[in-house]
């Protein structure tokens, strides 16, 4: 039962996300000046459904800004408030403290209850709430809307009990007579429904019998009945501890079609329609009898089950046992599950169907023993080969996500970020709907996070300055995302100042990052921005002093396999592009020998391979080489010598060369004894299973099951970059980390 | 009477937690429960349903068909218009409810509702 309750909350969690993506898009469409029905709609829903559930669970914090924020936007639906762009503006920022009471409900840190207030008091502004009155009466009157009401649907029971245990001793037996109209029977209920739903409300007292008896008279001959038209109506008498509103109870949903009454009188024998009116004279006649007995006894039963009686006054019954049952589940850990669209998994399970057929086709090969069969076998291993590759693929389109997720979420760190800075920033998304491995796009929200918040701290200059240089005051900032060549690629650009290089490099001169009389390209000193230690800001902001440098960023998008470039052109703006792969557990390799070691070579690195021509080579004093490369001298790194897999670091005469390049566009070569052949790998974590090694990146298991290495190439040119160039040793170093 | 069969509900919710609950709530009941995640879809697996459900819940507030639409779609379909049908509401004001009447509810459960208060509804139009 808990464990369903968990799963529920599972469940809600994830849709909360849902919801909140689903406002944060329909605000940003309504300040883009979309104020359509639908996107109105959807916007109130989003809170309304997040309300509804929090209610069920009883995340009491969760419903109660909730209903502030749905009452509000129910203003908006129903045309009394006009979205203007300061209403957006609260809008949003209730949006954000909602998702923050989602992350708190879950188990996250407490929402400052003063952000709570402030936004909250904002939203009945919007309302347009006298403010003294909102302060206490929300408060209450809030949950109070979603209290379940027993009365509406629990008829029975609880009224009951309750309230025959302060009413004064009813004697008189009750009669109730009601009439359906044909309206009752077009809604689906029936007669049978009221009679039953009185015998279960005389049913909870002692002895609780009803008498019933249905009035025919006006019912037709037979041929002139028309099915529908209601011609019966009834008289039940039910026992006098019965209360008026149990019996009222029962007519609640039919009241406006169903014609009832409800009086008190003693009428043991109701066979005939006289005793309708009968029955207050004969009160007086039967009353001793009747209540010598059963009356005294339900006061006495009543108070002894407590139980339902105590259902009424309790502010929250429902809610109360499953936010107990909660308390723990909400700090289980979160469970990673995703939505995936069905025809992925049936197109998946279509690829499967036919490596079955092709694993068959092979077995049955295995066993012929001909001249041709090892031919049609080669050639069944191939296309089974190109099967497992569509295989491979759908089951990442399975694991693939948009980047809509993480890109929304953005939304939010630059308006923080702006709002702190005092800029006025637009943040534009496009192509939020690429899609990538959902690990990868967990992973990238720190480094946009941070990314983003670099462009409006630093990138993004202040209104003024922004005036001065004849741009708008509203700094732009375009966050896209797009397919590349089999990677995704990233841009984060803002229409800012651009890096100002003479600063940079002052700063990175200042730092000890480079050496004073360091020449360095224009490129060279946008990069040292990624430097560790380094950082532009004058003053330290709120935003700078969250501890995290843009080295770190860099870090964190290498861990990916990524790569980032900067371009920046002075006054006009910078623009980052992250290029990423599709996967962090597949990759695709070239496998090469060196020192009789069979490794692997991330392709997206190789630049070009060649034959090694001894006559290129020259031999620098310190026992390195260079390679000169039409025209262009880059480090010769010996891979086997390097890895200290072989003992000589000379190249062999039938050697090959393959040079390698880092995301800032160093070079080097690297001396291999042979190419084998390109092939996709899987990766696995060599950290996890057994330690770091510099120069390798991972492993992989190999078509012959061996464990072949995956080498870290930023790294490998990163060590000869700092063996060759000692002068700006610390600047390289940082550039190619 | 239904006899021994048990009796079917189709409940309509555009929210996975709310189908969640109500479909632990119901069987838990021991109800036989099929699901709907808006209005439109809703109807489609109405009268996909064999057999067709007793009785309908429906929340009010859906994408695509809310839930008055659905009523209304409902009670024009000859084979299915005398299925009861439950709205599922958090607003308890009497306008809402006037709406429901008129779209051809036969009731309303208040939410957050508890499984008794669900199953008293269920059993009140279905008993």
């Amino acid at each position: 039962m808990s464990g369903d309750m968990d799963d529920i909350l599972q469940v809600f969690f994830q849709e909360c996300e849902e919801q909140l993506l689903e406002l944060e898009r329909g605000l940003s469409a309504l300040s883009d000046g979309d104020s359509g029905h639908e996107t109105i709609n959807a916007v109130f829903r989003a809170v309304h459904s997040i309300k509804g559930g929090a209610a069920s669970f009883g995340l009491e914090n969760l419903v109660r800004f909730a209903h502030v924020f749905e009452s509000s936007l129910d203003g908006l639906r129903s045309g009394r408030i006009v979205p203007t762009h300061d209403i957006i503006k609260i809008f949003l920022k209730a949006m954000d403290v909602l998702s923050d009471l989602v992350a708190e409900a879950r188990g996250g840190p407490s929402v400052d209850a003063g952000r709570i207030a402030e936004s909250r008091s904002e939203l009945e502004a919007v309302i347009g709430k006298d403010k003294e009155e909102t302060g206490a009466a929300t408060e209450d009157a809030a949950p109070q809307d979603f209290v379940p009401v027993p009365v509406s649907f629990e008829p029975v029971p609880v009224d009951f009990g309750f309230d025959d245990a302060f009413a004064a001793p009813a004697a008189e037996p009750l009669v109730v007579t009601f009439r359906p109209q044909a309206a009752m029977y077009e809604r689906g209920d029936d007669a049978r429904n009221i009679l039953i739903g009185l015998a279960d409300a005389a049913k909870a007292v002692p002895d609780g019998e009803i008498a019933v008896t249905c009035d025919t008279s006006d019912l037709p001959p037979f041929d002139e009945l028309v099915p529908d038209r209601p011609y019966l109506s009834w008289r039940v008498v039910l026992p006098a501890e019965v209360s008026d509103e149990s019996a009222n109870a029962v007519f609640d949903w039919v009241s406006d079609v169903c014609e009832f009454t409800l009086s008190r009188g003693n009428d043991p024998q109701p066979q005939d329609d006289e005793a309708v009116t009968a029955g207050e004279d004969g009160a007086e006649l039967k009353k001793t009898p009747e209540d010598g007995s059963p009356a005294p006894v339900p006061q006495v039963e009543i108070a002894a089950p407590p139980a339902v009686v105590a259902s009424p006054p309790a502010p929250v019954p429902t809610a109360a046992p499953a936010n107990n049952g909660n308390a723990r589940s909400v700090r289980r850990p979160e469970q990673a599950s995703i939505r995936v669209d069905l025809h992925r998994i049936d197109d998946l399970m279509d690829l499967v169907g036919e490596l079955v057929i092709a694993q068959a086709a092979i077995e049955s090969l295995c066993r012929r023993n001909d001249s041709t069969a090892q031919r049609e076998m080669a050639e069944s291993i191939t296309s089974m080969k190109a099967l497992t590759r569509d295989i491979q693929d759908a089951v990442m389109a399975v694991r693939a996500q948009p980047v809509r997720s993480v890109f929304q979420r953005m939304q939010r760190v630059v308006r923080e970020a702006s709002s702190m800075t005092h800029k006025d920033i637009v943040l534009t998304l496009e192509g939020e709907d690429t899609e990538v491995d959902r690990t990868l796009v967990e992973k990238l929200t720190d480094p946009l996070t941070h990314m983003l918040r670099n462009a409006v701290d630093h990138g993004i200059e202040s209104a003024e300055d922004r005036l001065a240089a004849g741009k708008p005051a509203e700094g732009h900032i375009l966050l896209s995302a797009g397919h590349r060549s089999g990677r995704i690629l990233i841009t984060i650009k803002d229409d800012g100042g651009g890096i100002n290089r003479e600063r940079v490099l002052a700063i990175a001169v200042k730092r000890g990052i480079v050496a004073p009389d360091a020449v360095l390209t224009d490129d060279e000193i946008n990069n040292l921005i990624f430097a560790p230690g380094f950082s532009t800001a004058a003053t330290v902001s709120d935003l700078s002093g969250r501890g995290v440098g843009m080295d770190v960023v860099k870090q964190a998008i290498l861990g990916l396999g990524g790569r980032v470039t900067i371009h920046s052109v002075e006054g006009e703006g910078t623009t980052f592009c992250l290029s990423l792969p599709l996967t962090l557990a597949v990759l695709d390799g070239m496998l090469i020998v060196a020192g009789e070691s069979t490794m692997v070579i991330p392709i997206s690195s190789v630049v070009e391979t060649m034959m090694i021509n001894p006559a290129d080579i020259y031999s620098l004093p310190d026992g390195s080489r260079m390679v000169s490369i039409r025209g262009n001298c880059m480090p010769l790194i010996p891979l086997g010598f390097k890895l200290g897999l072989s003992t000589s670091d000379k190249p062999s005469a039938d050697a090959v060369i393959l040079i390698v390049e880092n995301e800032s566009g160093a070079r080097v070569a690297l001396v291999v004894d042979k190419i084998c052949d390109q092939a996709q790998v899987v990766i696995k974590s060599i950290e996890k299973n057994y330690r770091q090694i510099p120069g390798v990146s991972a492993a992989t298991i190999l078509g012959d099951g061996s464990v072949s290495l995956i080498l870290d190439v930023p790294a490998l040119i990163a060590s000869a970059i700092r063996n060759i160039d000692t002068r700006s040793q610390n600047t390289r170093s940082g550039l190619a980390a | 009477m239904v006899g021994k069969r048990t009796i079917r509900v189709l409940t309509v919710d555009d929210s996975r937690t709310m189908l969640g609950m109500l479909r632990k709530a119901l069987e838990g009941a021991g109800y036989d429960v099929i699901q709907g995640e808006d209005g439109v879809n809703g109807l489609e697996v109405l009268q996909a349903a064999n057999p067709p459900p007793d009785a309908i819940i429906t929340d009010i507030n859906m994408p695509r068909m809310d839930g008055f639409g659905l009523i209304e779609a409902v009670r024009k379909l000859d084979q299915f218009r005398h299925i009861p049908i439950i709205v599922l509401t958090t607003e308890s004001d009497p306008e809402k409810k006037a709406r429901a009447r008129a779209a051809g509810a036969t009731g309303w459960i208040i939410k957050p509702f508890s499984t008794d208060s669900l199953v008293a509804a269920i059993r009140r139009v279905t008993a």
